[in-house]
């Protein structure tokens, strides 16, 4: 086996390459002819000199070094790390999705537009809005494309609303979307049981407010009780509410934000149905609306017109495009296979199984750490450091020690209304023998910090790389190789 | 200094320099002063008479020197030098 040691730089040897080329037979240009001076290197690129095998040795070591959910437990709280179905790649990769082309005329492409039309209703029907759009392609887009639709829907009724209310312990996307919207964001602060504050929130509504974002379950994993009365409160006020649906797996086929009395809503394809994490790379987050945005909605809309499936741009109040073309359309055919193979039944079993086994796990790991909040949790559950950090070990040294035994850990120092937090989401996919080896490791990390905290302040220690020097890396990034350094 | 010294062992709390961390998207480190119970393996350091408490997470975020200052409208300011505004790193 090939370990990873060494950068694909220092590989490298002069003259050595991965390929052979035929002598060109085009004559030499003289590049001073063709360029201003200022765009022609003095340097040559210092690209690394290696053969094929070499690379594919160093990428494929590279790579079995990440951690990803196929090779193990990732309860990364909020980001609902669960288990991708491989069914979902073999249907993305039918050649009648993967081998057709945007540009391509609609009769020649009605079998893709009627898969994006029924996910299009699938999705109205799991968050209880009456219409969706596909295209934001990742859960703040999906923010920002709903706030747009706020905008113009309070322009266009003649009415100044400039304040987005965002409770604190609102995940950061909430008021960063608001405020490029061009809203001024509000924050609402929590009580003690961890729930939107609603004396707080009526002192804060007013003539002025659009809406209220708010996400429920709520980034602590605790339901808001009070939902229908905060809704009541803003529409009463004349603004509307937002649901970040980012924790929808935590009520998928048991009530819906329509239900609850959200106006707008959006969905993180990459959580709630299956869809890869991104890493970067393509996410989706549709947005679904109640009846009276409708006209908002970005363009071109897939619609149905007798028995054809056309785009339609003719929506004169429409925010426009937000995404080339109609969305990620390949993650967008991974969601529906991910809802046709597991039908409604199966929705509402994915939902009670992830409550499920987020209280296990907290019951399990209360006694050893403190838990601010002693309600039931929903789909993840909230732990602080506050009693390590007592000992002078801090939330941040027990994530490196978890590290060691071989787990992604929690999220971290988030939501940030609890000291020292740790925020666990084990999702519903994991066994119960994943789960208490996982509070078996906790407990130990919880014993160590008692009885020998620096294995805990020094982890981690099975790692190629052990404890990183985050100021250094902070304040000194050195983020491209260079011979001379 | 006068500043600290008032404000020591009310209550057997004392001064210490605390880095905090806030997540979400990335990192941020935030050190302040603040004035709490004693910490295991605290490392205490003493100038003109008063001891700062450092525990050993905080002791990675701090350069060799740190500056101490009071002003009424801001409280106690911590900063290598103060130009540098807010006392944070962004880790992300
Ligand atoms: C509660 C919440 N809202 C919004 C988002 C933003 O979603 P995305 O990362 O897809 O932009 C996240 C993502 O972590 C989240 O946890």
């Amino acid at each position: 086996m090939v370990e990873y040691n060494e950068l694909i730089f220092e590989m490298s040897r002069q003259g050595r390459i991965g390929s052979s080329l035929p002598e060109s037979d085009v004559d030499k240009v003289d590049l001073h002819d063709k360029l201003p001076a200022h765009l022609i290197r003095d340097m040559p690129a210092e690209l690394p000199e290696v053969s094929e095998l070499q690379l594919i040795r160093h990428y494929t070591a590279l790579s079995n070094k990440n951690h990803g959910i196929d090779n193990g437990f990732y309860p990364l709280g909020s980001c609902t790390m669960k288990y991708n179905p491989k069914i979902n790649e073999d249907v993305a990769r039918f050649e009648g999705f993967s081998r057709i082309h945007p540009y391509q005329p609609v009769e020649t492409v009605q079998g893709a537009l009627k898969l994006l039309h029924e996910l299009q209703e699938d999705l109205a029907e799991v968050t209880g809005m009456d219409a969706v759009t596909l295209q934001p392609s990742a859960g703040a887009q999906g923010e920002w494309t709903g706030l747009m639709m706020v905008k113009a829907y309070f322009e266009q009724k003649g009415e100044k609303r400039i304040k987005v209310l965002v409770p604190d312990s609102a995940h950061g996307t909430n008021p960063a979307s608001a405020t490029v919207a061009g809203f001024k964001t509000v924050t609402i602060p929590s009580n003690e049981d961890g729930l939107v504050d609603l004396a707080e929130l009526k002192k804060h509504v007013g003539h002025d407010t659009a809406a209220l974002m708010l996400t429920n379950p709520n980034t602590l994993g605790l339901f808001e009780k009070d939902i229908v009365d905060i809704a009541k409160v803003v529409h009463e006020a004349g603004g509307l509410l937002y649901y970040d649906g980012a924790n929808a797996n935590a009520i998928l086929g048991k009530t819906t934000p329509g239900n609850m009395g959200f106006d707008i809503v959006h969905l993180n394809l990459h959580k709630t149905f299956t869809t890869p994490h991104g890493g970067g790379g393509p996410g989706a987050g549709p947005v679904g609306v109640k009846e009276k945005l409708i006209p908002y909605l970005p363009v071109p809309r897939i619609e149905k017109e007798n028995d054809q499936y056309v785009l339609n741009s003719h929506h004169p109040l429409s925010i426009g495009r937000v995404k080339g073309y109609y969305g990620n359309f390949g993650i967008l055919v991974r969601a529906y296979t991910y809802i046709r193979t597991m039908g409604p039944v199966g929705l509402r079993q994915v939902s009670e199984s992830a409550v499920l086994h987020a209280n296990y796990l907290r019951k399990k790991l209360e006694p050893y750490f403190e838990s601010p909040y002693s309600q039931y949790c929903k789909h993840e559950f909230v732990l602080s450091g506050s009693r390590q950090k007592k000992l002078g070990v801090r939330t941040l040294d027990m994530a490196k020690r978890l590290l060691d035994f071989g787990y992604h850990p929690p999220t971290i120092y988030f939501p940030l209304n609890v000291e020292e937090c740790m925020m666990i989401e084990p999702t519903e996919t994991e066994s119960k023998e994943t789960m208490d080896a996982f509070a078996e490791a906790m407990i130990q990390i919880a014993k160590e910090v008692e009885e020998n905290p620096d294995v805990v302040l020094e982890a981690p220690h099975t790692t190629i790389i052990g404890r990183l020097d985050e100021v250094q890396a902070a304040r000194q990034p050195i983020l491209r190789y260079s011979k001379e350094e | 200094m006068n500043k600290l010294k008032a404000s020591v062992s009310n209550e057997g709390k004392f001064p210490r320099i605390d880095a905090n961390l806030s997540g979400g998207c990335g990192l941020a480190v935030n050190l302040s002063i603040i004035f709490d119970e004693p910490r295991r393996h605290d490392i205490i350091l003493e100038n003109k008479g008063v001891q700062i408490r450092i525990d050993h997470f905080t002791k990675r975020y701090l350069n060799e020197e740190i500056h101490i200052d009071y002003t009424d409208e801001q409280g106690f300011l911590l900063g290598e030098h103060f130009e540098s505004g807010p006392c944070t790193i962004e880790m992300t």
